[in-house]
């Protein structure tokens, strides 16, 4: 996809759910007012789902899938609420939420690798599995140890997640854009033989993807956690979806061996701006439709979708040289 | 140049890529003056500048038949005393939903937001902040009572309807006997404080009657009917059965009526009259309870606009179309809307409450 058409569909989703939302603007300083209060909320609301996003992407370069996010993200937090909240939070909670969420990501790998099953079974079994094991650890109770752990709540505000998120995607993006490691998973993604035969450790790098994977589900918990002070076994219904649905808006390929986890950051901001825009807009959808704008979500989020995988495959063909076979060799560094 | 990937940071394509941001952000600051003009030229319908009381109304989920005949009741309020009501809400059960919701109206600086919470806990934050910006909140349907809210409207006397189910059921089951519990979450607060009033009254009142197990049912008509009939099938000495919420009354009676037990395990609880209509007429059991939903709908948004025009909420005050209001013996920020009404084989045709 070509990089430009995102940010341009990013900036007239916002204006169109500007447009339509039940927000009027006396002035300049209202008009900035109100962007300042939208970003605060979108970003932490975002948070969770950029955050995965980035694994995600990872996953996908390798061909793979990992279904099971939101289920690991909402198991690491209910193991985490299970400890008091105060200072003591920091020893024991935290390093073990983020031994768990690596265990759960290292089990994945070790299904995908190891034992040779395909990402999306082994995944959605593994899904079904720590959603269960949320509701064993917590039974049908809710917790809420998390208002109480001193300077937990900087997660929740817009700082902590923009640096959480930034640190994120800025080291760990361009570390990743230059690495040799990401090109040995563009390969591996293509063509997982002939990765195999030029020389790249196939099993040690899928462990690593979905290891990877399973350990960015702790900050995404941390996040979670600390903007909504509570958690139990239902929570987050359907997140794996929506960050499936970000990778693949940001241009990253299902089938491998293409993607960029910052075009990941704009599928996810595009999927937040359409929630939070059609939550703002039921006022006038009362006024203007003759049904209830909400019922439109799933509607425009399919739509996106295919318009994000439309402009992809479109992309590919316009493109002089296209990368059918990604043993297009990566340069060696 | 790897032909990998979008090519952002870091090659050739940057400059082309650069070019058409800066397009990208003059098109959409040319939108956003459209916008803005637009917007500003059409101040009458404004939502946080103008004179009119804007209410935002949350309920637990929606599309269901329950929360579509409080969307009624308050509607009609809304109409009447010449509000905008916004109703929304998300469509699972889910408590950060929710709050998502309260976050996006909190911005939009409505007048008032009532809230069902799915999980009273995690609401705290989101109902501190709108009130931070003047906000008033109240709950309805479902208490967070540590939330901060100004009020909450309950449906019923929590205490009188969790005795009056006990006592119904101990009647049906001439007061001996093994009894079971089917429950929409342990978390929900209403269900769960009328349950823990009918077991409460089951242990002083009752002490030939014996609690033998809580099914818990998850909302859903097809997991309650599964539930129970595992229920009846382990517990071949079952003689009633409470059940706390609309969909595990139809669950529980559909059961019954598979396993061929109506009649001889009792059936109570609160349902909808429109689901419960042809097993109360088939006989599968005898009575059940519910308060008119759309009543609720409409007194929660009457109550919030009076609370939003500064008035003080006080006991026997009178609502228009409403009994004089009667607070909650415990807690005096929270309202009763009426009590339930009993529902058999003779009066289901007299009721319409939509639903």
């Amino acid at each position: 996809m070509r990089p430009y058409l995102l940010p341009i569909l990013l900036l007239a989703e916002i204006a169109l759910f500007t447009a339509i939302s039940d927000v009027q603007f006396g002035s300049v300083a209202d008009f900035v007012d109100y962007f300042r209060y939208y970003l605060m909320d979108l970003v932490p609301q975002a948070a969770p789902v950029l955050i995965l996003s980035f694994g995600m992407t990872v996953v996908m370069l390798t061909a793979g899938i990992d279904l099971s996010v939101g289920s690991m993200v909402v198991l690491v937090a209910c193991v985490m609420s299970q400890f008091e909240g105060d200072q003591q939070f920091w020893m024991t909670a935290i390093p073990i939420g983020i031994g768990l969420a690596f265990t759960l990501g290292f089990v994945n790998g070790s299904l995908v690798a190891w034992l040779d099953v395909p990402p999306i079974i082994a995944t959605l079994g593994t899904m079904m599995f720590y959603r269960g094991a949320c509701s064993i650890v917590m039974g049908d109770r809710e917790n809420d140890p998390f208002y109480d752990v001193p300077g937990y709540e900087w997660f929740a505000g817009t700082v902590g997640t923009v640096v959480v998120v930034g640190i994120l995607f800025a080291l760990g993006g361009s570390w990743l854009q230059w690495s040799r490691w990401r090109r040995e998973l563009l390969m591996l993604g293509g063509n997982r033989v002939a990765a195999r035969y030029a020389g790249i450790p196939v099993t040690k790098r899928l462990l690593q993807v979905y290891s990877l994977m399973g350990l960015l589900t702790f900050p995404a918990a941390l996040c979670f956690t600390a903007h909504d002070g509570a958690v139990n076994a239902g929570s987050l219904p359907g997140l794996e979806l929506k960050v499936i649905v970000a990778v693949v808006l940001g241009g990253t390929q299902v089938e491998g061996g293409k993607g960029s986890v910052f075009g990941s950051v704009i599928g996810a901001l595009l999927i937040a701006v359409l929630d939070e825009g059609l939550r703002g807009a039921s006022g006038w959808g009362d006024r203007n439709l003759p049904f209830e704008i909400s019922h439109l979500r799933f509607v425009l989020l399919g739509g996106l979708l295919l318009l994000g995988v439309w402009l992809n495959s479109h992309a590919d063909k316009s493109r002089p040289l296209n990368p059918a076979s990604p043993t297009a060799t990566p340069k060696p560094t | 140049m790897s032909n990998f990937g979008i090519r952002w940071p870091g090659d050739s394509f940057i400059n082309r890529g650069l070019a058409a941001s800066v397009l990208a952000l003059l098109v959409a600051a040319g939108l956003f003056g459209i916008v803005g003009c637009g917007s500003s030229g059409n101040s009458s319908s404004s939502g946080n500048g103008g004179d009119e009381i804007v209410i935002a109304m949350l309920p637990k989920l929606v599309n269901i038949d329950y929360f579509d005949a409080c969307q009624r009741g308050a509607e009609r309020a809304a109409e009447d005393l010449g509000i905008r009501l916004i109703y929304d809400g998300p469509s699972e059960p889910s408590g950060s939903e929710q709050n998502k919701f309260i976050e996006t109206w909190t911005r939009q600086g409505v007048d008032a937001i009532c809230i069902a919470p799915n999980q009273p806990k995690t609401i705290k934050r989101f109902v501190e902040k709108a009130k931070e910006r003047g906000i008033k909140v109240l709950t309805w349907d479902s208490d967070a009572a540590d939330s901060g809210r100004d009020l909450m409207v309950n449906q019923v006397d929590d205490k009188l309807l969790g005795e009056t189910l006990i006592d119904d059921i101990a009647r049906q089951m001439n007061e001996e006997g093994e009894w079971a519990i089917a429950i929409a979450s342990l978390e929900a607060t209403n269900l769960n404080t009328w349950r823990r009033y009918a077991e409460e009254r089951a242990l002083s009142h009752y002490p030939k009657m014996k609690l033998v197990e809580t099914v818990v049912t998850k909302e859903d008509e097809s997991v309650a009917r599964e539930q129970i009939e595992l229920l009846l099938n382990k517990e071949p000495n079952l003689k009633g059965i409470i059940a706390f919420d609309s969909n595990s009354v139809p669950g529980a009676a559909e059961a019954l009526k598979r396993t061929g037990r109506a009649g001889e395990v009792a059936l109570t609880g609160n349902s909808t009259p429109g689901r419960m209509r042809p097993y109360i007429k088939e006989g599968v059991l005898e009575s059940f309870y519910l308060w008119d939903p759309r009543a609720l709908g409409n007194l929660t948004i009457r109550l919030a606009v009076k609370i939003v025009n500064g008035e003080e909420i006080a006991p026997a005050m009178p609502i228009e179309g409403h009994r004089d209001l009667v607070f909650s013996e415990n807690d005096s920020t929270m309202v009763i809307l009426s009590d339930p009404v009993r529902f058999t084989k003779e009066n289901i045709d007299e009721y319409d409450f939509g639903i």
